[in-house]
């Protein structure tokens, strides 16, 4: 693999965790604001 | 539920970084490669700094018993296993084409595997309780005792690959680096802090809203505050 | 009761339970010795290999098999005669200390039992073994302190069986290297001071930290 090869494959995996675990956290918070009605 | 300037800033300083990390010129020695470095290194940071703010958070929350220390510490314990695990995979990923294998018994890797299984330890400490006062109690005194063993790990690791250390030209952080490299490197560190510390509170404000939506009754407020005022003619001030 | 007498009696009471149920000699023992077992079965009974890896593997056993001493039953005691020790005025730290130290007995014999295991299995060279007096009493003692905080950080949880291992066996690590560097100097005929110093450096960071935690953990105690 060629070495841009190498950094896209770091920059998926770094950016795709970020973004998955960011819309998780969203995701649970809003479940809960859905039933509590919290701010 | 709206973004914040705080996850404003996260978001234009993680594109800014990204950016940088793609324009800037490759390194002299190791070429096209080196743009890893702009993610690993940022991880590798936030997983030191993470667990050092779950040390001072607990500690906070042994002394003041108060339930927001207690958030503090889980959240940055889950945020830095999040980077922790970053920091591992980046470094593999920048070893495979460097060393040809993708594991090696680097002590800075060893090291972060096993900080990485403490915390991953302490966290499931922390979903085994239902009472948030509990789970504060037990997870602060967890949080110390893992920090303190920190260091002893640290040495115990160095000086066992001490013994064994192979010739190495090409260590992650060169420290002969030029400016326009070390502005993209700075930037991404400064950007993934943003970034941390946006998760870090949301992730805390997660952990409040779950504990008032199991526990409606209980507050952080401390006892008497349930005592009010007596009602006089109807009104009670 | 003076502290020294609380701990005494203390120590007593748990190794007496413990000798009644006999878990540490009739159960963990014997799963340690089939693990020792297990490893030539599946890495090839090539002799000098064994005689190479043996006292590492051994140390590893130590750890992962010694964690399962810690939580032993007898060291778990049940809600009622926590709070019947809280109320007579038991010091929490006398309550640490003794729990430590009678894992630490039975971490010692343990030790002793899955050595003369592997020396049987595995045949390592036991150059300087006069060594093995001060290494097998520092493993035992930081292990025994680490479960010990360990046990009391998930007592009362269900999952304690397998979340006690994982919050241990990673703050065990360096006792591991230590204990491991040390017997691999011992082959070699190289020093192994510093290793025997990291064990007793461990071993008085985890003491601190146990007198230390001992109260905060009885006040959420299950």
């Amino acid at each position: 693999m060629s070495d841009w090869g190498w950094v896209s494959l770091t920059y998926g995996v770094v950016y795709s965790t970020l973004a998955i675990y960011t819309i998780s956290l969203v995701r649970r918070r809003r479940r809960l604001g859905d039933g509590q009605g919290s701010p | 539920m709206s973004a914040r300037p705080l996850d404003l800033a996260a978001i234009g300083t993680l594109v800014t970084a990204f950016v940088a990390g793609l324009v800037v010129p490759p390194d002299a020695v190791q070429g096209d490669l080196q743009r890893i470095m702009y993610v690993h290194v940022p991880s590798a940071w936030l997983a030191y700094l993470s667990f050092t703010v779950t040390l001072v958070a607990s500690v906070a929350y042994l002394r003041v018993r108060s339930l927001r220390w207690d958030r503090l510490a889980g959240a940055s314990a889950e945020v830095g296993v999040v980077f922790t695990g970053l920091a591992l995979v980046t470094g593999m990923i920048w070893g495979k084409p460097v060393w040809g294998v993708w594991w090696t018994w680097d002590a800075r890797l060893v090291l972060t595997a096993v900080m990485f299984f403490v915390y991953l330890g302490y966290l499931a400490l922390r979903r085994s309780f239902e009472d948030p006062e509990v789970r504060a109690h037990r997870s602060a005194v967890l949080g110390v005792v893992a920090a303190l063993q920190i260091p002893i790990v640290h040495f115990s690791v160095t000086w066992w690959r001490g013994l064994h250390q192979p010739p190495t030209v090409l260590r992650p952080d060169n420290p002969q680096i030029d400016a326009p490299l070390l502005f993209a490197l700075l930037m991404a560190v400064t950007a993934f802090t943003v970034v941390f510390v946006a998760l870090v509170s949301r992730r805390a404000e997660l952990t409040a809203a779950e504990d008032a939506a199991r526990h409606p009754d209980d507050t952080d407020a401390t006892a008497g505050s349930a005592i009010t005022a007596p009602i006089v003619g109807g009104r009670t001030t | 009761m003076s502290l020294r007498r609380q701990i005494a009696t203390l120590i007593r009471f748990e190794l007496r339970d413990e000798l009644r149920g006999g878990e540490v000699a009739l159960v963990v023992l014997p799963f340690a010795v089939i693990a020792l077992l297990t490893i030539p079965m599946a890495v090839g009974i090539d002799t000098p290999l064994l005689e190479r890896i043996g006292p590492g593997i051994y140390w590893s056993i130590v750890m992962l098999f010694g964690v399962l001493v810690t939580q032993r039953h007898s060291s778990l005691a049940p809600a009622a005669a926590r709070d019947m020790l809280r109320l007579s005025g038991v010091d929490p730290a006398a309550r640490f200390a003794a729990t430590t130290l009678a894992t630490f007995i039975l971490l010692l014999g343990f030790e002793v039992g899955a050595g003369l295991a592997t020396v049987l299995l595995y045949n390592p060279s036991l150059s300087s073994w006069w060594w093995l007096a001060a290494l097998l009493p520092l493993t035992a003692a930081g292990l025994a302190m680490i479960g010990t905080i360990g046990g009391n950080l998930v007592s009362g949880l269900q999952t304690r069986t397998s979340l006690a291992p994982l919050i241990v066996v990673p703050i065990a690590v360096p006792l591991l290297l230590g204990a491991a560097q040390a017997t691999e100097g011992l082959r070699l005929g190289a020093g192994i001071l510093r290793w025997v110093l990291l064990l007793a450096v461990v071993d008085t960071v985890l003491a601190l930290a146990g007198v230390l935690t001992a109260r905060p953990l009885e006040e959420s105690a299950a």
